[in-house]
Protein backbone atom coordinates (compact mmCIF):
# COMPACT_ATOMS: atom_id res chain seq x y z
CA UNK A 1 0.00 0.00 0.00
CA UNK A 2 2.32 2.68 -1.31
CA UNK A 3 1.60 6.23 -0.54
CA UNK A 4 2.62 7.73 -3.29
CA UNK A 5 2.15 7.57 -7.48
CA UNK A 6 -0.36 6.10 -8.97
CA UNK A 7 -3.87 4.51 -7.06
CA UNK A 8 -3.04 0.68 -8.80
CA UNK A 9 -7.01 0.64 -7.70
CA UNK A 10 -8.26 3.34 -9.31
CA UNK A 11 -9.38 2.03 -12.66
CA UNK A 12 -11.26 -0.59 -10.70
CA UNK A 13 -13.06 2.45 -8.85
CA UNK A 14 -13.86 4.20 -11.90
CA UNK A 15 -15.76 1.02 -13.57
CA UNK A 16 -16.93 0.48 -9.95
CA UNK A 17 -18.81 3.58 -10.08
CA UNK A 18 -20.06 2.98 -13.63
CA UNK A 19 -21.80 -0.09 -12.13
CA UNK A 20 -19.06 -2.67 -13.97
CA UNK A 21 -20.01 -6.34 -12.19
CA UNK A 22 -16.66 -7.79 -13.55
CA UNK A 23 -14.69 -4.31 -11.51
CA UNK A 24 -17.05 -5.22 -8.28
CA UNK A 25 -15.68 -8.61 -8.67
CA UNK A 26 -12.48 -7.98 -8.75
CA UNK A 27 -12.13 -5.57 -5.96
CA UNK A 28 -14.10 -8.06 -4.11
CA UNK A 29 -11.45 -10.60 -4.40
CA UNK A 30 -8.67 -8.62 -3.94
CA UNK A 31 -9.58 -6.70 -0.38
CA UNK A 32 -11.99 -8.52 1.12
CA UNK A 33 -9.56 -11.13 2.45
CA UNK A 34 -7.38 -8.46 3.49
CA UNK A 35 -10.09 -6.31 5.33
CA UNK A 36 -11.13 -9.44 6.81
CA UNK A 37 -8.36 -10.68 8.16
CA UNK A 38 -7.62 -6.86 9.13
CA UNK A 39 -10.85 -6.85 11.00
CA UNK A 40 -10.36 -10.02 12.93
CA UNK A 41 -6.90 -9.41 14.09
CA UNK A 42 -8.36 -6.45 15.67
CA UNK A 43 -11.42 -7.71 17.24
CA UNK A 44 -10.68 -11.30 17.44
CA UNK A 45 -14.05 -11.92 16.93
CA UNK A 46 -15.20 -13.72 13.24
CA UNK A 47 -18.73 -12.31 13.50
CA UNK A 48 -17.38 -8.70 14.33
CA UNK A 49 -14.84 -9.28 12.27
CA UNK A 50 -17.51 -10.14 8.94
CA UNK A 51 -19.75 -7.34 10.39
CA UNK A 52 -16.84 -4.88 10.05
CA UNK A 53 -15.84 -5.95 6.47
CA UNK A 54 -19.35 -5.87 4.98
CA UNK A 55 -19.87 -2.56 6.31
CA UNK A 56 -16.44 -1.33 4.82
CA UNK A 57 -17.34 -2.36 1.67
CA UNK A 58 -20.99 -0.59 1.63
CA UNK A 59 -18.91 2.14 2.34
CA UNK A 60 -16.88 1.41 -0.66
CA UNK A 61 -19.80 1.64 -2.89
CA UNK A 62 -21.06 4.51 -1.71
CA UNK A 63 -17.97 6.33 -2.27
CA UNK A 64 -17.28 4.77 -5.64
CA UNK A 65 -19.07 6.91 -7.98
CA UNK A 66 -17.55 9.94 -6.21
CA UNK A 67 -13.86 8.56 -5.31
CA UNK A 68 -11.43 11.34 -6.32
CA UNK A 69 -7.79 10.12 -6.38
CA UNK A 70 -5.18 12.23 -5.24
CA UNK A 71 -6.14 13.09 -1.89
CA UNK A 72 -5.23 9.45 -0.74
CA UNK A 73 -4.78 5.73 -2.36
CA UNK A 74 -8.51 3.91 -2.10
CA UNK A 75 -6.67 0.98 -0.03
CA UNK A 76 -5.64 3.32 2.41
CA UNK A 77 -8.80 4.88 2.66
CA UNK A 78 -10.35 1.19 3.10
CA UNK A 79 -8.04 0.31 5.96
CA UNK A 80 -9.05 3.70 7.89
CA UNK A 81 -12.18 3.08 7.44
CA UNK A 82 -11.55 -0.60 8.84
CA UNK A 83 -9.72 0.48 11.52
CA UNK A 84 -12.30 3.45 12.65
CA UNK A 85 -15.06 1.00 12.33
CA UNK A 86 -12.71 -1.69 14.68
CA UNK A 87 -11.89 1.31 17.19
CA UNK A 88 -16.18 1.95 17.44
CA UNK A 89 -16.33 -1.85 18.39
CA UNK A 90 -13.57 -1.67 20.62
CA UNK A 91 -14.69 1.37 22.62
CA UNK A 92 -18.27 -0.09 22.43
CA UNK A 93 -16.79 -3.21 24.26
CA UNK A 94 -14.80 -1.19 26.87
CA UNK A 95 -18.09 0.52 27.65
CA UNK A 96 -20.25 -2.29 27.97
CA UNK A 97 -17.52 -3.81 29.92
CA UNK A 98 -17.35 -0.97 32.51
CA UNK A 99 -21.26 -0.88 32.56
CA UNK A 100 -21.79 -4.94 33.12
CA UNK A 101 -18.92 -6.20 34.97
CA UNK A 102 -18.32 -9.98 34.19
CA UNK A 103 -19.56 -11.66 37.56
CA UNK A 104 -16.29 -14.12 37.11
CA UNK A 105 -12.50 -13.24 36.03
CA UNK A 106 -10.05 -15.72 34.65
CA UNK A 107 -7.32 -14.83 37.52
CA UNK A 108 -5.89 -18.12 37.02
CA UNK A 109 -1.86 -18.12 36.16
CA UNK A 110 -0.78 -17.65 32.47
CA UNK A 111 0.47 -21.29 32.42
CA UNK A 112 -2.62 -22.77 33.55
CA UNK A 113 -4.70 -21.00 30.75
CA UNK A 114 -1.85 -22.04 28.24
CA UNK A 115 -2.57 -25.63 29.10
CA UNK A 116 -6.39 -25.50 28.09
CA UNK A 117 -5.37 -23.83 24.80
CA UNK A 118 -2.51 -26.51 22.97
CA UNK A 119 -2.72 -25.20 19.60
CA UNK A 120 -0.47 -22.35 18.82
CA UNK A 121 -2.69 -20.12 16.86
CA UNK A 122 -5.27 -19.99 19.77
CA UNK A 123 -2.36 -19.51 21.96
CA UNK A 124 -1.31 -16.47 19.52
CA UNK A 125 -4.83 -15.06 19.05
CA UNK A 126 -5.60 -14.91 22.26
CA UNK A 127 -1.96 -12.79 23.46
CA UNK A 128 -2.95 -10.78 20.52
CA UNK A 129 -6.02 -10.04 21.61
CA UNK A 130 -4.53 -9.12 25.66
CA UNK A 131 -2.24 -6.77 23.58
CA UNK A 132 -3.30 -2.88 24.17
CA UNK A 133 -4.79 -1.37 21.21
CA UNK A 134 -2.65 0.02 19.96
CA UNK A 135 0.44 -2.48 19.91
CA UNK A 136 -2.31 -4.99 17.94
CA UNK A 137 -2.88 -2.13 15.64
CA UNK A 138 0.91 -1.66 14.61
CA UNK A 139 1.62 -5.49 14.73
CA UNK A 140 -1.38 -5.96 12.77
CA UNK A 141 -0.31 -3.75 9.99
CA UNK A 142 2.99 -4.41 9.72
CA UNK A 143 3.58 -8.52 10.19
CA UNK A 144 -0.02 -9.27 8.52
CA UNK A 145 -1.34 -6.74 6.54
CA UNK A 146 2.66 -6.38 5.42
CA UNK A 147 2.57 -2.55 5.23
CA UNK A 148 5.81 -0.52 5.35
CA UNK A 149 6.49 1.44 8.58
CA UNK A 150 6.02 4.68 6.78
CA UNK A 151 2.32 3.75 5.28
CA UNK A 152 1.67 2.21 8.69
CA UNK A 153 2.25 5.18 10.73
CA UNK A 154 0.57 7.31 8.21
CA UNK A 155 -2.04 5.28 9.18
CA UNK A 156 -2.21 5.55 12.55
CA UNK A 157 -1.18 9.06 12.92
CA UNK A 158 2.30 8.79 14.25
CA UNK A 159 5.55 9.26 13.49
CA UNK A 160 8.34 5.89 12.25
CA UNK A 161 10.00 6.32 15.47
CA UNK A 162 6.63 5.79 17.45
CA UNK A 163 5.60 2.85 15.33
CA UNK A 164 8.82 1.21 16.31
CA UNK A 165 8.47 1.59 19.73
CA UNK A 166 4.94 0.47 19.34
CA UNK A 167 6.28 -2.33 17.66
CA UNK A 168 8.90 -3.70 19.38
CA UNK A 169 6.46 -3.51 23.00
CA UNK A 170 3.86 -5.45 20.98
CA UNK A 171 6.36 -7.94 19.57
CA UNK A 172 8.27 -8.47 22.97
CA UNK A 173 4.92 -8.72 24.86
CA UNK A 174 4.17 -11.35 22.46
CA UNK A 175 7.33 -13.00 23.35
CA UNK A 176 7.20 -13.10 26.82
CA UNK A 177 3.47 -14.59 26.35
CA UNK A 178 4.61 -17.04 23.78
CA UNK A 179 7.76 -18.08 25.44
CA UNK A 180 6.91 -21.53 26.31
CA UNK A 181 5.88 -22.71 22.94
CA UNK A 182 9.87 -22.77 22.27
CA UNK A 183 10.54 -25.22 25.31
CA UNK B 1 24.31 1.11 12.86
CA UNK B 2 25.52 -1.35 15.46
CA UNK B 3 24.42 -4.45 16.42
CA UNK B 4 22.27 -3.17 19.44
CA UNK B 5 20.47 -1.27 16.58
CA UNK B 6 20.54 -4.19 14.18
CA UNK B 7 18.80 -5.95 17.87
CA UNK B 8 16.03 -3.15 18.08
CA UNK B 9 15.26 -3.02 14.06
CA UNK B 10 14.64 -7.07 14.40
CA UNK B 11 12.28 -6.67 18.03
CA UNK B 12 10.54 -4.34 15.90
CA UNK B 13 10.15 -5.84 12.48
CA UNK B 14 10.47 -9.23 12.52
CA UNK B 15 13.72 -12.02 11.23
CA UNK B 16 13.25 -10.67 7.71
CA UNK B 17 15.09 -7.69 6.49
CA UNK B 18 13.10 -6.99 3.57
CA UNK B 19 10.22 -6.09 5.95
CA UNK B 20 12.53 -3.52 7.90
CA UNK B 21 12.35 -0.10 7.03
CA UNK B 22 13.90 0.53 3.58
CA UNK B 23 16.55 3.01 4.76
CA UNK B 24 18.13 0.67 7.50
CA UNK B 25 18.38 -2.89 4.97
CA UNK B 26 21.28 -2.02 3.40
CA UNK B 27 23.32 -0.96 6.51
CA UNK B 28 21.28 -4.25 8.16
CA UNK B 29 23.04 -6.42 5.47
CA UNK B 30 26.47 -4.55 5.85
CA UNK B 31 26.47 -6.06 9.98
CA UNK B 32 25.20 -9.54 8.71
CA UNK B 33 28.25 -9.50 6.85
CA UNK B 34 30.74 -8.05 9.62
CA UNK B 35 29.35 -10.12 12.59
CA UNK B 36 27.24 -13.29 10.76
CA UNK B 37 27.01 -14.95 13.87
CA UNK B 38 25.29 -12.31 16.35
CA UNK B 39 23.46 -10.60 13.66
CA UNK B 40 22.55 -14.13 12.57
CA UNK B 41 21.15 -15.33 15.74
CA UNK B 42 19.45 -11.99 16.17
CA UNK B 43 17.60 -12.73 13.28
CA UNK B 44 16.89 -16.64 14.03
CA UNK B 45 15.31 -15.09 17.52
CA UNK B 46 13.15 -12.71 15.42
CA UNK B 47 12.10 -15.33 13.27
CA UNK B 48 10.76 -17.72 16.03
CA UNK B 49 8.54 -15.27 16.96
CA UNK B 50 7.17 -14.36 12.96
CA UNK B 51 6.53 -17.81 12.99
CA UNK B 52 4.41 -18.25 15.89
CA UNK B 53 2.15 -14.74 14.71
CA UNK B 54 1.75 -16.66 11.35
CA UNK B 55 0.59 -19.39 13.21
CA UNK B 56 -2.52 -17.94 14.02
CA UNK B 57 -5.67 -19.04 11.87
CA UNK B 58 -6.15 -16.94 8.91
CA UNK B 59 -9.76 -16.21 8.50
CA UNK B 60 -10.97 -16.55 5.24
CA UNK B 61 -14.03 -15.19 3.69
CA UNK B 62 -16.70 -17.12 3.79
CA UNK B 63 -19.70 -17.43 0.91
CA UNK B 64 -22.29 -15.74 2.67
CA UNK B 65 -20.66 -13.00 3.41
CA UNK B 66 -18.88 -12.77 -0.54
CA UNK B 67 -22.90 -13.31 -1.66
CA UNK B 68 -23.76 -10.20 0.95
CA UNK B 69 -21.16 -8.06 0.02
CA UNK B 70 -21.49 -8.70 -4.02
CA UNK B 71 -25.20 -7.80 -3.54
CA UNK B 72 -25.02 -4.76 -2.11
CA UNK B 73 -22.52 -3.65 -4.82
CA UNK B 74 -23.76 -1.25 -7.53
CA UNK B 75 -25.04 -2.56 -11.04
CA UNK B 76 -25.61 -1.22 -13.92
CA UNK B 77 -29.17 -1.93 -13.75
CA UNK B 78 -29.25 0.20 -10.57
CA UNK B 79 -26.99 3.06 -11.66
CA UNK B 80 -29.68 3.70 -14.74
CA UNK B 81 -32.72 3.04 -12.51
CA UNK B 82 -31.13 5.67 -9.90
CA UNK B 83 -30.71 8.00 -12.68
CA UNK B 84 -34.20 7.45 -14.33
CA UNK B 85 -35.22 7.88 -10.70
CA UNK B 86 -33.84 11.17 -10.53
CA UNK B 87 -34.98 12.02 -13.95
CA UNK B 88 -38.72 11.24 -13.00
CA UNK B 89 -38.08 12.60 -9.63
CA UNK B 90 -36.62 16.16 -11.31
CA UNK B 91 -39.78 15.82 -13.73
CA UNK B 92 -42.31 15.80 -10.80
CA UNK B 93 -40.35 18.28 -8.81
CA UNK B 94 -40.49 20.89 -12.15
CA UNK B 95 -44.57 20.10 -12.75
CA UNK B 96 -45.18 20.86 -8.91
CA UNK B 97 -43.12 23.80 -8.81
CA UNK B 98 -44.72 24.88 -11.95
CA UNK B 99 -48.35 24.05 -10.49
CA UNK B 100 -47.62 25.90 -7.49
CA UNK B 101 -45.93 29.26 -9.01
CA UNK B 102 -48.86 29.70 -11.31
CA UNK B 103 -51.34 28.84 -8.28
CA UNK B 104 -49.43 31.25 -6.12
CA UNK B 105 -49.13 33.72 -9.35
CA UNK B 106 -53.03 33.24 -9.74
CA UNK B 107 -53.40 34.02 -5.85
CA UNK B 108 -51.56 36.78 -5.71
CA UNK B 109 -53.36 38.93 -8.96
CA UNK B 110 -56.63 37.87 -7.51
CA UNK B 111 -55.72 39.77 -3.69
CA UNK B 112 -53.39 42.39 -3.43
CA UNK B 113 -49.42 41.22 -2.84
CA UNK B 114 -48.42 41.44 0.28
CA UNK B 115 -44.78 40.95 1.82
CA UNK B 116 -45.92 37.65 3.06
CA UNK B 117 -47.37 36.29 0.26
CA UNK B 118 -43.93 37.66 -1.85
CA UNK B 119 -42.37 35.57 1.10
CA UNK B 120 -44.49 32.48 0.32
CA UNK B 121 -44.18 32.44 -3.51
CA UNK B 122 -40.54 32.63 -3.50
CA UNK B 123 -40.09 29.94 -1.10
CA UNK B 124 -42.19 27.22 -3.06
CA UNK B 125 -39.88 28.42 -6.25
CA UNK B 126 -36.77 27.68 -4.44
CA UNK B 127 -38.41 25.06 -1.86
CA UNK B 128 -39.15 23.14 -5.66
CA UNK B 129 -35.32 22.57 -6.55
CA UNK B 130 -35.82 24.86 -9.58
CA UNK B 131 -33.12 26.97 -8.83
CA UNK B 132 -30.56 24.21 -7.22
CA UNK B 133 -27.59 23.52 -8.87
CA UNK B 134 -26.38 20.72 -7.02
CA UNK B 135 -27.71 17.84 -9.31
CA UNK B 136 -30.52 17.40 -7.24
CA UNK B 137 -30.54 13.83 -6.86
CA UNK B 138 -29.82 13.22 -3.06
Amino acid sequence: MPTGGSDPDQELIERIGRGDPAAVQALVARKLPRMLQLAHRMLGDVAEAEDVTQEVFLRAWKQAPTWMPGAARFDTWLHRVALNLCYDRLRRRREVAMAEPPEQIDTGPAADRGLLARDTGLRVAAAMADLPDRQREAVTLCHYQELTNIEAAALMGVSVDALESLLARGRRALRATLVDLRE
Amino acid sequence: MNLERFRTLAEAFGGSVTRWPLDDQGAAYAILAVSPDEAGQILAEARDLDADLDAAERLSPSHALRQRILAAAPSPRETWSRFRRWLTGAGVGVGLAAATAAGMIAGINMAATSAGEDALLLAAVYGSGLLDDSGGAS
